[in-house]
């Protein structure tokens, strides 16, 4: 059977999903972390917020970069379509790289503590879910086989785990540079459900995406015949690299490792283990992010259309 | 106000691919881009075979996805029913592409109607023909020699790159109370248009007589391109 391969979107769409996920998720940090005992974190605090405007630009401007008419995409702002998911993303999305920009001055220049600063935290926090979700739900929105109804759920914890990871990355990295005491624990907070330990944030995040895709997994190769011969031809080229990069390289082996040291009730992730686990997890998130952009342009031979 | 469809007849259809052909000189296409198309299909083993012929256009569906998905209302549907196309709003962001579940969309990755024929000083056969630069240069203000200026009434006669474009079920003669290309040009009748709000007209008459099917009903979109008499 010769699936065709619509091939309307590349890479460029992945990686304003990948951008824009890490983003999201440094900014969420950011934040989370700001709302506890911010002296002692202040540099991780800062990787992320100066991450998140960084993250989404580049992924905008990937964005932009991939349409037909890229000088036209400022017209989405008055030729709104109120049906249309993409064009309220659009929203979703300037909304939040303002503020994430608005954040990090804010942090650079003085991080101030008053109700402005809590208010402008309280709309990044929600314009930065809802650009979370928003990049999902995009997609489900096209009605392909492979964007389901999941989709969302699990874009959006990969986009969280991955933006978490990034800012980790970076502090290990520049702490193992600096010749600093490399601190993943953060043990001086007091975060509910022991939060403020990385561990907990990866087992967490990681758990609620591994449910998300096997639920993908489970439910789209069986719902209707479209969506089973799509799903089976897509596992079929693309399987192995899922099973391995996606799903055990990118959820499960994090999930092990994090939950290893919660047994042995650590402390303080090691750097070496640190760096593993977030590698892993942001090659699984871009991994599962392009394969499915490529996956949900696979549509059936032209003769079943009946 | 009107409801415009198609009825697709395929017992007089023979499957000739003329409004194929028709539809790229009426509505200016280029070679890789096609309003009007058709699809085949092969089934059993032989002796038991059967064959299937489906001309296949644009649905211009009363719930269109293309519609519901653009960002821009660069798609959008008239006050005659038809699912039209603003290339002034299109972005070329490719989610009517995408969320089209018939494929009736094209994008134009190029400038249309440019070929590197039409640069060739060479002259295909020395002393006997033109060069295609020659040729080219006496086009006279038009993009190609066939070129129709009637499509550029109501669309851009030749689209632009960086953006889609699709069947319009030739507005441009709806406009002037015609019937579109594709069904004056069909050789054996097979395509019949009309309003379906208008209870006599043919189409009307034709879908009440008849057991019609529509394409991928089940998407929900409610297409306005029914079939009848299938073999």
């Amino acid at each position: 059977m010769d699936f065709i391969n619509i091939g309307a979107w590349d890479i460029r769409i992945t990686l304003d999903l990948f951008f824009g996920g890490i983003g999201v998720g440094a900014f969420l940090l950011s934040v989370l972390l700001s709302l506890y005992n911010r002296e002692s974190l202040q540099s991780t605090i800062k990787i992320g917020a100066y991450t998140a405007p960084v993250s989404v630009g580049i992924g905008l401007l990937l964005l932009v970069s991939k349409i037909g008419v890229p000088a036209k995409f400022i017209t989405t702002l008055w030729n709104v379509n109120l049906q249309s998911v993409m064009s309220i993303g659009v929203f979703l999305q300037i909304g939040f790289m303002v503020i994430t920009i608005w954040y990090a001055v804010l942090i650079w220049k003085e991080f101030p503590v008053n109700n402005q600063f809590r208010l402008l935290q309280t709309a990044g926090t929600f314009f930065a879910f809802s650009t979370g979700l928003y990049h999902g739900l995009f997609l489900s929105s096209l009605g392909r086989v492979l964007w389901t109804e999941l989709t969302p759920g699990m874009f959006i914890a990969s986009s969280i785990a991955a933006g978490i990871a990034f800012v980790l990355l970076l502090k290990t990295l520049i702490d193992l540079v600096t010749k600093d005491e490399v601190r993943t624990d953060l043990i001086q907070s007091t975060l509910p459900l022991g939060l403020h330990r990385f561990q907990v944030m990866f087992f967490i995040i990681l758990l609620v995406q591994l449910v998300s895709v096997i639920l993908w997994q489970f439910y789209t190769g069986r719902l209707e015949l479209e969506q089973a011969l799509i799903y089976d031809y897509f596992m079929k080229q693309y399987g192995t690299i899922w099973t391995s990069l996606v799903l055990v390289g990118g959820i499960i082996i994090p999930i092990i490792i994090t939950l290893v040291s919660l047994v042995k009730h650590e402390k303080n992730m090691a750097p070496i283990p640190t760096i593993i686990i977030c590698v892993l997890i942001l090659v699984g998130s871009f991994v599962m992010k392009h394969l499915l952009i490529i996956g949900g342009q696979i549509a059936l031979p032209v003769g079943f259309v009946f | 106000m009107a409801n415009y469809g198609m009825i697709i007849d395929l017992k007089n259809c023979v499957g000739c691919a003329g409004c194929d052909i028709a539809c790229k000189t009426e509505n200016n296409l280029d070679h890789d881009v096609h309003w009007s198309f058709h699809i085949t299909e092969t089934t059993g083993v032989f002796p038991n075979v059967g064959y299937r012929y489906i001309p296949k256009l644009c649905n211009h569906c009363e719930n269109a996805s293309c519609v519901k998905v653009c960002p821009t209302q660069a798609m959008y549907k008239d006050e005659n029913g038809l699912t039209l196309h603003d290339p002034d709003k299109c972005i070329g962001c490719r989610s009517c592409e995408l969320a089209c579940p018939y494929n009736c969309i094209s994008f134009n990755e190029d400038v249309q109607h440019q070929h590197q024929w039409q640069m060739d000083t060479e002259p295909l056969l020395e002393g006997i023909t033109s060069s295609g630069k020659e040729i080219a240069e006496k086009f006279d203000n038009v993009p190609f020699p066939n070129y129709n200026p009637d499509r550029a009434k109501t669309y851009d006669g030749v689209r632009r790159k960086g953006i889609v474009e699709k069947c319009t079920l030739c507005d441009h003669r709806i406009l002037d109370g015609k019937d579109p290309w594709c069904v004056v040009s069909c050789p054996a009748d097979a395509r019949i248009f009309g309003d379906f709000d208008d209870p006599k007209s043919e189409v009307s008459i034709l879908l009440a007589e008849n057991s019609a099917f529509q394409l991928l009903k089940s998407k929900g979109t409610k297409p306005k391109v029914y079939y009848i008499n299938e073999f």
